[in-house]
C-alpha cells in the first residue's frame, strides 16, 4: 500500500522535444539531468528542450529510467544496457552526445565520449574527417607541418574503416 | 646486493592522493611483501609532520605569486638549515644506502625550499630570460635553471642543485623491495591526469594576478573608491534630471507618425509604388533565402555537421584518447587541434618537450622547465637530470652508462617487467635499462606507468644496469 501511494505522489515532468513531442517522466528520473534539475528547482514541470530531437530524447529517457533505479543488484543489467545503448551508428552517437551535453547528464556524457573515443581510436585523420563530416581546413602545407611535428604518431597502419 | 638486477632508487614524496599512511617495508624482499618498520612513535610524528608540510605547500600554491618572481634558494647550507628548522622540518639523515653521497647531514623535501622566500638583495624578481643569462656557475660545465610550475618557481643553478642532494629521506622510512607493487602505481589513467593538471592551471592563473608587492596597494585603492561611485552619481545628478522629458524627441516622433499615416490617405503616392516593388523584391528574396537556408539546414542535419561541435565537446571526446591517436587526430582540422593542445601537454604521461635549439626541456606534467645556459642540454657531463612532478634536479651519477640522461618518474612495461624509463640526450630517444634496451616506441611511452606519488628514479649501480633480467627497485620515501 505504501508503495502505491508513493507512486501516486510522485511528481511528473513533461519534456517537450524539438519535434514538439511530449514525454512524461517522473521527476526523480528527470533530475539526473542538471538542466532539468535546475528548471525543476525553479518550479517548472513543463520542460521544453529545443535542442533535443525526439529520436535522441527517447533513448535518453530510456537511459535515465534505467539509471534512476540503480542498485547493487542490477549492476550487471545496467552494464549490458549501456553496452547496447552505445552500440549504434556514429551519427546517432553524435546526436546523443550533443543532447547529453545540452541536458548536462555527466555520466552519459562520459560514457558517450569514451565510446566515440574508443571507436575513432587507430583511425586515420582522413577517416575521422569522414566520420565527423569535417572539412579539412588546413592548407596542405599546414597539414604537412603537423604531420611532421608528430611524425612518430603517423608511423604504422591506420584503420581506414568508417564504422 | 646479491641480486643481479637493476637497482633503481625511488624517492616518494607524499601527495594528496597518497596522504593515507603508506605502508613501508625494508630489506629487499623478493616477494614484494611490505612490512612496517621503525618505531611507531617516530612514524606517527613523522606523518603529522609530513601532513603539515603538505598543507603548507598547498597554501603556498594557492597564494598569488608574481609569475616572474623566483623563490631564491639560499646559497649557504646554513641558511637553509635555519629556515627549514623554522618550518619544523629538520631531519637527520643516516644515509643508509646513500653512502656515495657526500655532505649534508640535514635534508628536507625540495618543496620546503619553496617556503624559504629569501629575497636576496641582488634580484628577487626577474624574467626567465634574464635569469638565463645570469646563471654562470664556474663549478660545473653547464648550468641549468629549474622552473617548477607546479609548486612555485624554482630558480637554481646546477651548482646549487648539486648541493641539495635531493632531499634525502630519513633512514627510518627507507623502503626496499624487489618489485613495485601494484598499489604504488597508477596506470596513466584519466583521473590521474586530471589531478596533475591542477598545478598547470594554477600556474596559468597566476599570471593574471597582480604582482605580489603591488597587491596590498591595489586592494586598498580599489576597495575604497568603487562603491562610492553610484552614490555620488545619484547625489550629483539626482532625481530631478531624470524626470525631464526631452522635448526634441517628442517632436520627431510626432513627425514620423504623421508621415507614416500619409500613405493611407494617399497624400504621398509618389513613394507608394516603389515601396511596393521593394517590398515584393524583398519578399521574394527572403523566400529564396529561406528556402536555401532550409535546404542547407536539412543537408547539414543529414550530414551531422560535426564540424561545428562545440570545442568543449570535442575536448571531451578527445580526452580519453592518448598517445598516437591523440597526436594523429590533431591533423583532422584546426578546431580539433586547438581543442587538443590544451590537454595534450597534460595527457602525455612522460613526454618531454625539447625546444628546437635543444636548450630547453619542458616536462608538461608539472609544467617544469629545464633551461640549459650553454644552449645545449646534451652536455650534462657525468650528471643526469631527474625530473618529477614536484621538482627537478641534477645529480652526478656514479654508475657508468647512466649519465647524460633525463630520468623520468615513469616505468615502461607492465607487471614484473617494469623498467625505469629515461630519455637519452645523446641519442634523443626514450629508453629503459634492462633486457629490452631498444628505444621505446611512441606507443610504449604512453603505456608507461607512473608511481602514485612524486618520485625520482635513480639507477645506483653500473653492473646492475648492464645485466639485468631481474630488476630491483629501491623505494625511498618520506
Amino acid at each position: 500500500m505504501a508503495s502505491t501511494t508513493e507512486t501516486k505522489q510522485k511528481k511528473m515532468l513533461i519534456l517537450k522535444s524539438a519535434d514538439n513531442d511530449e514525454f512524461e517522466i517522473e521527476e526523480s528520473v528527470g533530475v539526473q539531468s542538471e538542466t532539468i534539475k535546475n528548471l525543476v528547482e525553479d518550479g517548472f514541470t513543463f520542460v521544453p528542450l529545443p535542442n533535443v530531437y525526439t529520436k535522441a530524447l527517447i533513448k535518453i529517457i530510456d537511459y535515465l529510467k534505467k539509471h534512476a533505479n540503480k542498485t547493487d543488484s542490477n549492476d550487471e543489467e545496467i552494464k549490458t544496457f549501456d553496452k547496447d545503448f552505445v552500440n549504434t551508428t556514429f551519427d546517432d552517437l553524435f546526436e546523443l552526445v550533443s543532447a547529453a551535453n545540452y541536458l548536462h547528464i555527466s555520466c552519459l556524457m562520459n560514457m558517450l565520449c569514451q565510446t566515440i573515443a574508443d571507436r575513432i581510436k587507430d583511425k586515420s585523420p582522413e577517416a575521422v574527417r569522414k566520420i565527423f563530416h569535417i572539412n579539412c581546413d588546413y592548407t596542405p602545407e599546414e597539414e604537412a607541418k603537423i604531420r611532421k611535428a608528430n611524425a612518430q604518431a603517423f608511423e604504422g597502419q591506420f584503420d581506414e574503416s568508417l564504422d | 646486493m646479491e641480486f643481479s638486477g637493476l637497482l633503481v632508487k625511488l624517492l616518494l614524496l607524499p601527495s594528496p592522493a597518497v596522504e593515507r599512511k603508506r605502508e613501508r617495508s625494508h630489506g629487499g624482499r623478493e616477494n614484494g611483501e611490505m612490512v612496517d618498520e621503525g618505531d611507531g612513535e617516530m612514524e606517527a610524528a613523522g606523518s603529522v609532520c609530513r601532513r603539515k608540510k603538505w598543507e603548507r605547500k598547498r597554501e603556498e600554491r594557492r597564494r598569488p605569486v608574481d609569475g616572474r618572481k623566483k623563490w631564491r634558494k639560499g646559497e649557504e647550507n646554513g641558511e637553509r638549515v635555519e629556515a627549514t628548522g623554522g618550518g619544523g622540518l629538520v631531519r637527520e639523515r643516516e644515509g643508509e644506502g646513500r653512502a656515495a653521497e657526500d655532505s649534508p647531514t640535514t635534508s628536507w623535501p625540495i618543496q620546503d625550499l619553496l617556503e624559504l622566500s629569501l629575497p636576496t638583495s641582488e634580484a628577487p624578481s626577474k624574467s626567465k630570460k634574464k635569469s638565463k643569462e645570469k646563471v654562470s656557475e664556474p663549478t660545473s660545465g653547464a648550468s641549468y635553471l629549474f622552473f617548477d610550475g607546479g609548486s612555485g618557481l624554482l630558480d637554481f643553478t646546477i651548482a646549487e642543485a648539486l648541493k641539495w642532494k635531493y632531499a634525502g629521506p630519513p633512514a627510518a622510512s627507507l623502503v626496499q623491495y624487489s618489485q613495485p607493487s601494484a598499489e604504488h602505481f597508477h596506470a596513466a589513467d584519466p583521473a590521474l591526469h586530471q589531478g596533475i593538471s591542477q598545478p598547470l592551471l594554477i600556474e596559468e592563473s597566476r599570471e593574471l594576478r597582480p604582482a605580489e608587492h603591488g597587491l596590498t596597494t591595489t586592494q586598498n585603492s580599489s576597495a575604497t573608491r568603487n562603491d562610492d561611485i553610484p552614490e555620488m552619481l545619484s547625489f550629483f545628478c539626482g532625481k530631478g534630471r531624470r524626470n525631464i522629458e526631452p522635448p526634441v524627441a517628442l517632436q520627431l516622433a510626432k513627425n514620423l507618425t504623421w508621415i507614416g499615416g500619409a500613405d493611407d490617405r494617399g497624400e504621398m503616392s509618389v513613394h507608394q509604388t516603389p515601396k511596393n516593388h521593394v517590398r515584393q523584391v524583398l519578399l521574394i528574396f527572403s523566400l529564396v533565402c529561406g528556402a536555401t537556408g532550409v535546404v542547407l539546414l536539412a543537408v547539414s542535419v543529414l550530414k551531422g555537421a560535426w564540424k561545428d561541435l562545440p570545442e568543449e565537446l570535442v575536448h571531451n571526446i578527445l580526452s580519453p584518447l592518448i598517445g598516437r591517436d591523440f597526436a594523429a587526430l590533431q591533423a583532422v582540422c584546426k578546431s580539433w587541434k586547438s581543442a587538443s593542445t590544451t590537454s595534450f601537454a597534460i595527457r602525455t604521461p612522460c613526454l618531454l618537450m625539447c625546444s628546437n635549439d635543444t636548450s630547453t626541456l619542458h616536462y608538461p606534467i608539472s609544467n617544469s622547465f629545464v633551461v640549459g645556459t650553454d644552449n645545449d642540454l646534451g652536455d650534462l657531463g657525468d650528471k643526469s637530470l631527474f625530473i618529477s612532478n614536484a621538482a627537478t634536479f641534477v645529480e652526478t651519477i656514479s654508475a657508468k652508462g647512466a649519465e647524460k640522461k633525463v630520468y623520468l618518474p615513469c616505468f615502461r612495461g607492465r607487471g614484473n617487467k617494469q623498467m625505469a624509463l629515461f630519455y637519452c640526450l645523446a641519442t634523443r630517444r626514450y629508453k629503459s635499462f634492462g633486457a629490452d634496451w631498444a628505444a621505446c616506441s611512441y606507443t610504449c611511452l604512453y603505456e608507461s606507468t607512473r608511481p602514485a606519488s612524486t618520485t625520482w628514479i635513480k639507477p645506483v649501480s653500473h653492473h646492475l644496469i648492464t645485466s639485468c633480467n631481474d630488476p630491483q627497485f629501491e623505494f625511498t620515501s618520506w
